[in-house]
């Protein structure tokens, strides 16, 4: 094979690789525009108000309970005294502690200590990271505590949405929160 | 001259008076003059209906099982009055974050006044908002009528 011939392969070669480059430049291109697409999506997409609650029923309690709940109280007062992120990572050892089993307040448990954590989020300008917080707990297909905690909740989650220009998680969270809000105004009328 | 003729008009006057008084029979009596008048009986004088109840008996054993009575039900009627002020506490305060929230709501669907869903939460909030208002303002009002004063105010009415 003589050298000339060679350097064509070469070029050949040179050539091919710059095109498939720029191909997997377009791929990525492409992908950006799907990412774009599914932003944009989000954002005109239709809210969804779908609500689902469960009562819940006071537990007999228990050792186990009493001292969670104990140890919750106190981290809730040990942030009282703090603030920004000293509070929230305070807020947040307390939202991972282990629940122990048969405590179904711990749900509501749950919910007012991510709620607070969410409302010092927003406060120090993070609303993407509240949101992702609270968005699994409040997702529309599973079912939430029929309590106020849930409902402050659901207003903390509307407000990261409304932050993050997230209006059709914004109008549907926001509006849960007034239907679970109206619930709890019909049984107080009872 | 004078003094005779100003004399004269007062005789005239006082004759006038009487024959006016006569004839429209505005005597003393009748405008409830003199006379003491008992409320609500409208003029009647006569003794009222006599009183209604148990003679509890006026010993210091009686007075006492009588105070130790009355103590009992002020008790419970204060604590009737709590329940009552805690339940239109937190009704008034849920109708308010209701409206609250259907503000924030409304405002978000106004950024998409071509989307029927977003109008479709709005008007849904706004009709939960002012359902809540008047459950608040109704429940204001039958504390006010059990007692003297609100004993809390109802949240602003919203013009959205």
């Amino acid at each position: 094979m003589s050298s000339s011939r060679i350097q064509r392969i070469a070029v050949l070669c040179a050539t091919l690789g710059t095109v498939v480059v720029a191909a997997c430049d377009d791929d990525a291109d492409a992908e950006g525009e799907v990412v774009h697409t599914e932003v944009a999506a989000s954002t005109s997409a239709t809210p969804d108000g779908t609500l689902k609650t469960h009562e819940i029923v006071p537990s007999t309690p228990s050792a186990e309970g009493l001292a969670y709940l104990r140890a919750v109280a106190a981290i809730q007062r040990e942030a009282d005294d703090q603030r920004g992120a000293a509070a929230v990572a305070t807020l947040q050892r307390g939202l991972d502690l282990e629940v122990p089993a048969g405590l179904p307040e711990a749900e509501i448990v749950q919910l007012e200590l991510a709620s607070r954590i969410a409302g010092l989020l927003i406060e120090s300008d993070a609303a993407a990271e509240a949101k992702e917080l609270l968005v699994p707990m409040l997702e529309p297909s599973r079912s939430v505590p029929l309590d106020r905690a849930s409902a402050e909740a659901l207003i903390m989650l509307g407000d990261a949405a409304t932050r993050t220009g997230d209006d059709a998680l914004a109008a549907g969270t926001y509006a849960r929160s007034i239907r679970m809000m109206s619930i709890l105004r019909q049984e107080l009328e009872r | 001259m004078t003094r005779y003729t100003l004399s004269r008009t007062s005789l005239h006057a006082g004759v006038l008076w009487g024959i006016v008084s006569i004839a429209t029979g505005c005597t003393p009596t009748a405008s409830g003059g003199g006379k003491p008048v008992t409320p609500g009986l409208r003029g009647d004088t006569r003794e009222g209906p006599d009183p209604i109840g148990v003679q509890e008996g006026d010993s210091v054993p009686e007075l006492e099982k009588r105070l130790e009575r009355l103590r009992g039900e002020q008790a419970a009627r204060m604590d009737d009055a709590m329940a009552d002020t805690q339940a239109c506490h937190d009704l008034c305060s849920l109708s308010a974050s209701i409206c609250e929230v259907q503000v924030k709501l409304c405002d978000i669907a106004d950024r998409h006044p071509q989307e029927g869903s977003y109008q479709a939460l709005c008007r849904e909030g706004q009709q939960e908002c002012q359902e809540a208002m008047s459950s608040c303002e109704d429940c204001v009002g039958e504390h006010a009528e059990d007692d003297a004063g609100p004993p809390v105010s109802a949240p602003p009415a919203d013009d959205s």
